[in-house]
């Protein structure tokens, strides 16, 4: 790549920042803090240089399993038991999915493809969301089912006698498991925020006080001033403030 | 109201932005099956085994374009664009060599020895003829043609990093495994990164003479759910720009069809189909090894001296030319649907709870 001309280089640059930022954006919607997600983040871009050989037979990819690991971490940490069993029948229902598709879709030609690269978030994203309604729900069926999907390829390799190796999250940062989970958690996002946005606002009836209260839109920042102070000076007269300046 | 319409519209947006490679995948059709492209009068314009879908689009060999309209059976009908414009290739007297205008990766600029990446998604792809059948399970022909590129490759002065990973089955999954291989390869900081395939098609479709001898042809595979779709564009039109300049009859044209091919991972992966499943596996050897004469000259080296280390010779560099716009578009539609997805969310982020 130091041999691309300028503009491929720049495209290549801000295409990975564009990928990571998306990245960051959405890890940040699970159990994770602004600095979590980055941390998580440079785990799996460092991770992805190390392949880890497990057997003739089976290689993983250590920015893979940290994903898979972060899915595991949220699966443990849900809130309920209820929601920990619907994470696993949506991660079942996925990777069953994933299989039957890549099993008879490729056959017929009438048949609606899809393409490999975004089939695995739309399908884990929709299973997810409709699981659970939830982002965590999401990400944790997309990334289990493209997970599940490598064993698959291990038990067809064993059961053929065929050379190959099965790579589990071999491609690290840019593997589809963790493009899946990322994508998924946007596209759960993306349904459900819609949703709630079309009846009007989240629903408030029978929630904690605290929930509602973060739940409405934030006052606009104000430097912090006492309330005498503030009495004083009107909010019309703090916008005329720095106004007009002809030239 | 007026909100509700807005946030339906933004929703609708996004669903289409979804939907759209949604539809997209690159399969075969199998069963000896495959579809005829045809023009408004009728003709054969070209045959291929890869799904078809409306709005793809064909650079036949003469550079015209062509754009799939409609779908009949296995009968696909295509409307005429014009011709595409193609980079310039011209004979360089002083530095006896082909040059390409424009933005080709030039030589000096690197001191690394100039390195092509070989994998194959389809590990079974075979040559009926010479390999008794056109699908071998987990080692296919496909893998000979590869070793005639990397032998040819190797003898013009290239490092190459031949993976003859098994990505089997050949199913809807096999770009998932081959894109772990790909990254793999990646690491190295290959200039070129090849998904070599082959077609399944009758023969005729491919068969060619080049240079008096037979051969098969090499057609060029470009994917529109790539992000980077503009740059691989760019660098397909070079490569074809400098075949049809070496060597007449070889290029089978570039295919834009929706898919990924795992083309997002580098702006210089590219996917070719070497021959059909009917031809000779010797001819389609014979044409992978024509086509890699080519990369010389869009990698801007001399042949016979891709190892750059320590060479001042060569192409000179150029100034940032017209082919070069493509890329900056690219990186322009990339900012903007970015910039547009963000406001999007942000909007929909917005707002109170329900009273």
């Amino acid at each position: 790549m130091q041999n691309f001309p300028f503009g491929l280089i720049t495209l290549v640059v801000i295409s990975i920042l564009i990928y990571f930022g998306i990245a960051h954006r959405a890890l940040d919607r699970l159990r994770l803090s602004d600095k979590g997600a980055l941390a998580v983040i440079a785990a799996i871009i460092v991770g992805s240089f190390f392949d880890i050989p497990i057997s003739s037979r089976i290689t993983i990819n250590l920015g893979g399993v940290i994903a898979v690991g972060l899915a595991i971490w949220l699966w443990i940490g849900a809130g309920t038991a209820l929601e920990k069993t619907r994470s696993i029948i949506a991660a079942v229902i996925t990777a069953l999915a994933l299989f039957l598709a890549g099993r008879y879709l490729g056959a017929e030609p009438e048949a609606i493809f899809i393409d490999p690269i975004y089939i695995y978030p739309i399908v884990a994203g929709i299973v997810g969301y409709l699981a659970g309604r939830s982002r965590r729900g999401a990400f944790f069926a997309a990334v289990m089912g493209v997970f599940a999907l490598d064993f698959g390829q291990f038990y067809y390799l064993s059961r053929t006698g065929l050379r190959g190796v099965v790579h589990v999250g071999g491609a690290g940062a840019f593997d589809s498991l963790i493009l899946a989970g990322i994508l998924a958690i946007l596209l759960a996002e993306l349904v459900g925020e819609t949703r709630e946005r079309l009846q009007g606002g989240p629903q408030t009836e029978g929630r904690p006080e605290e929930l509602i209260r973060n739940l409405r839109e934030p006052e606009p920042a104000r430097k912090p001033q006492s309330e005498e102070k503030r009495e004083e000076r009107p909010e019309e007269d703090r916008n005329d403030e720095g106004g007009e300046k002809d030239d | 109201m007026t909100k509700r319409i807005s946030i339906i519209t933004l929703f609708t947006i996004f669903l289409l932005m979804i939907a759209t490679p949604v539809q997209a995948v690159y399969e075969e059709l199998g069963g000896g099956k495959y579809y005829t492209l045809i023009d408004e009068n009728n003709q054969v314009i070209h045959q291929t085994a890869m799904q078809v879908y409306t709005g793809d689009e064909y650079i036949a060999a003469d550079n015209s374009k062509y754009r799939v309209v409609e779908i009949v059976g296995e009968t696909v009908r295509c409307v005429y664009q014009g011709k595409e414009a193609m980079p310039a290739v011209n004979y360089d007297e002083q530095k006896q060599a082909w040059v390409v205008e424009g933005d080709a990766v030039q030589a000096g600029s690197g001191s690394k020895q100039k390195t092509i990446a070989i994998y194959h998604t389809h590990s079974d792809e075979s040559y009926t003829p010479t390999d008794g059948k056109s699908s071998i399970d987990g080692q296919g022909g496909i893998y000979d043609v590869g070793n005639a590129l990397t032998q040819k490759l190797t003898a013009l002065g290239f490092k190459v990093d031949h993976n003859t990973n098994n990505h089997n089955p050949h199913d809807i999954n096999a770009y998932n495994r081959s894109r772990k291989t790909a990254m793999t390869l990646l690491k190295t900081n290959p200039d070129v990164i090849l998904d070599v395939h082959r077609d399944a098609v009758p023969a005729s479709q491919y068969q060619t003479q080049v240079q008096g001898q037979n051969a098969t042809k090499v057609k060029l595979v470009v994917g529109k759910s790539n992000p980077n779709q503009k740059a691989t564009m760019e660098f397909a039109k070079q490569i074809k720009a400098v075949m049809d300049k070496k060597d007449p009859g070889l290029s089978n044209g570039i295919y834009i069809g929706k898919g990924d091919y795992n083309q997002d991972l580098n702006p210089h992966a590219m996917l070719i189909e070497v021959g059909s499943d009917t031809n000779n596996k010797e001819d389609a050897e014979k044409g992978v090894a024509l086509f890699a004469n080519t990369l010389p000259t869009v990698l801007g080296v001399s042949s016979g001296s891709a190892d750059t280390s320590g060479q001042q010779s060569g192409p000179a560099a150029k100034p940032l030319t017209g082919s070069n716009r493509g890329i900056w578009t690219n990186i322009l539609i990339l900012v903007v649907v970015v910039a547009a997805a963000g406001i999007g969310f942000y909007y929909l982020n917005r707002g109170s709870v329900k009273k």
